[in-house]
This record gives C-alpha cells, sequence and structure tokens, in this order.
C-alpha cells in the first residue's frame, strides 16, 4: 500500500514537472511567434511605404503629366512623339505643389545644380522616421541637377 | 516498474521540449527587407545616362557627378578600362554598365560601381 502510494506521489511530481515546462515553453513559443508577427507587419509597412516612394520618385524623371507634374516631369518631345527620360520639363516641375498618392505624402521637393545650393520648389526639411529622402540626377536646361524629393507616410 | 518506466520517458519528453523550445527560441539572422540596392541602382543608372546624353566623359566632372549623388559613398568609375576611384574600397558593391558607340563606331564602355 505504502509503495502503492509513494510511487503514485512519485509519478504525480513528475508529471507537474513535465506539464509546467510544456506550458512554459508554449508560452514562449507563442510569445516568440507573437513578437515575431509584429516585427514582420512593421516591417512590411515600411517596406511598401519605401517601395511607394521610390516609385514615384522614379515616375517623376521618368514619365509626363500635365495635370500632375509629381507623377511626371518628364520632357515630351513632340518630334520624336516620345517622353525624354532623365530630362526634366523646368516649368512642369516649378509648377508642382504638395501632394499625396496611395498613402504617400510628397513633402519636399528641391533642385540643386552640380557645384551650386539648393533651390527648393515646395516644402521643408523634415527629419522624421517615416520620411525618406530619395535623390535623383536629369538634365534641367541642359545642365546636371539632382531633383530632391522627400516622401513620408 | 510502470512508475519507474514512467518517470523516465517524462525526463525524456522535458529534455525533448527544452530543445526544442531552444530551438525555436533561437534568434534567426534574417536580412531586413529594403530597397536601398535598388535606389543605388536607379542613381547609377542616371549617372550613366545623364553622362551620355551630355556626351562629354571628363574624369574630374564626372567623379564630381558621383560624389553629388553620392557623397558618402565611395566607388569606381571606369572609362575605357580608366579607372578612377572615389573614396575607399568596401565589401558590397553595386555596379552598372554602359556600352555605347560613337559616332565614328567606336565601341565604348563605362563601369560605375557603389561600394555600399
Amino acid at each position: 500500500m505504502s509503495t502503492t502510494a509513494s510511487r503514485g506521489f512519485a509519478f504525480s511530481i513528475d508529471l507537474t514537472i513535465a506539464f509546467t515546462t510544456m506550458l512554459l515553453m508554449l508560452l514562449l513559443i507563442s510569445m516568440r511567434i507573437s513578437m515575431d508577427a509584429e516585427n514582420n507587419a512593421a516591417e512590411l509597412e515600411e517596406f511598401a511605404a519605401a517601395q511607394s516612394a521610390i516609385f514615384l520618385a522614379d515616375s517623376i524623371v521618368k514619365n509626363s503629366n500635365k495635370a500632375q507634374p509629381l507623377l511626371g516631369t518628364a520632357l515630351y518631345n513632340a518630334e520624336k512623339h516620345r517622353v525624354e527620360s532623365g530630362i526634366l520639363d523646368k516649368q512642369l516641375l516649378l509648377s508642382a505643389e504638395e501632394f499625396e498618392f496611395h498613402g504617400i505624402l510628397i513633402k519636399k521637393l528641391s533642385l540643386r545644380e552640380i557645384g551650386a545650393e539648393e533651390q527648393t520648389i515646395f516644402g521643408r526639411e523634415t527629419a522624421s522616421r517615416n520620411c525618406i529622402a530619395l535623390n535623383r540626377l536629369v538634365l534641367l536646361d541642359g545642365k546636371k541637377t539632382v531633383v530632391g524629393v522627400t516622401a513620408c507616410r | 516498474m510502470q512508475v519507474n518506466r514512467g518517470f523516465y520517458l517524462s525526463t525524456e519528453a522535458i529534455i525533448s521540449l527544452l530543445l526544442l523550445g531552444a530551438l525555436l527560441a533561437l534568434e534567426t539572422p534574417k536580412e531586413k527587407p529594403g530597397l536601398t540596392e535598388l535606389h543605388i541602382l536607379q542613381k547609377e543608372n542616371d549617372l550613366l545616362r545623364t553622362w551620355l546624353l551630355e556626351g562629354s566623359f571628363d574624369e574630374k566632372a564626372m567623379e564630381q557627378d558621383f560624389l553629388a549623388l553620392f557623397p558618402n559613398s565611395a566607388g569606381i568609375i571606369s572609362m575605357d578600362g580608366k579607372e578612377t576611384i572615389v573614396g575607399r574600397r568596401g565589401s558590397t558593391a553595386i555596379a552598372s554598365r554602359l556600352v555605347f558607340f560613337d559616332s565614328a563606331l567606336e565601341k565604348h564602355e563605362i563601369e560605375l560601381i557603389v561600394f555600399d
């Protein structure tokens, strides 16, 4: 009788230890999975914003859109019936204003001719984790110019 | 006898669970997704296109253009095999190459390497 009792006691402690350890491990694993999911969601959001900003800046130098200059300010060559990628229409570029596209706000647009001072078309410097500053080199009035785009989400 | 067997089996289970937990808790080194490389590549293409459109391949001017677009980076500008090194070489490089023919149909090659 006493043998059965002691065996039973030993078995219960063993089971308790195993069960507690298992629960602890399950808790740790679920915490880890939850943390990873949160991090991935934040990274994905950041990535999507950077992607939109980069594509928007690319559109400025490669497309032509008279209605919305920030969707394209490349020069349209009527003679060749084509848009000249990398050569910008200064007049169109200077008419650009703050613009939001798919949750991305273009807060600042600037021009800097190589070796000259920066000229801001609109906006002001924004130092934020949600903003990305991009530079593209173009020809503007035949001069090499760096176009600075600051896009924020 | 059965109790003893049960005890040994559970110990193994604990060890297995601990190992499983330790494996799952291991920090997996993952690369943060980013588009920096794409943007560098776009800027390299801008430089190559602009040089081609201008048709002037002055070494100093090309170096100045490179620094205007990549102010804190190092790189190599190679024109027909003649290299201009800007800054110090890094370990990761992103390169672009432009091949073109001049008016005399002579082949020229510009290679641009940016160290990240």
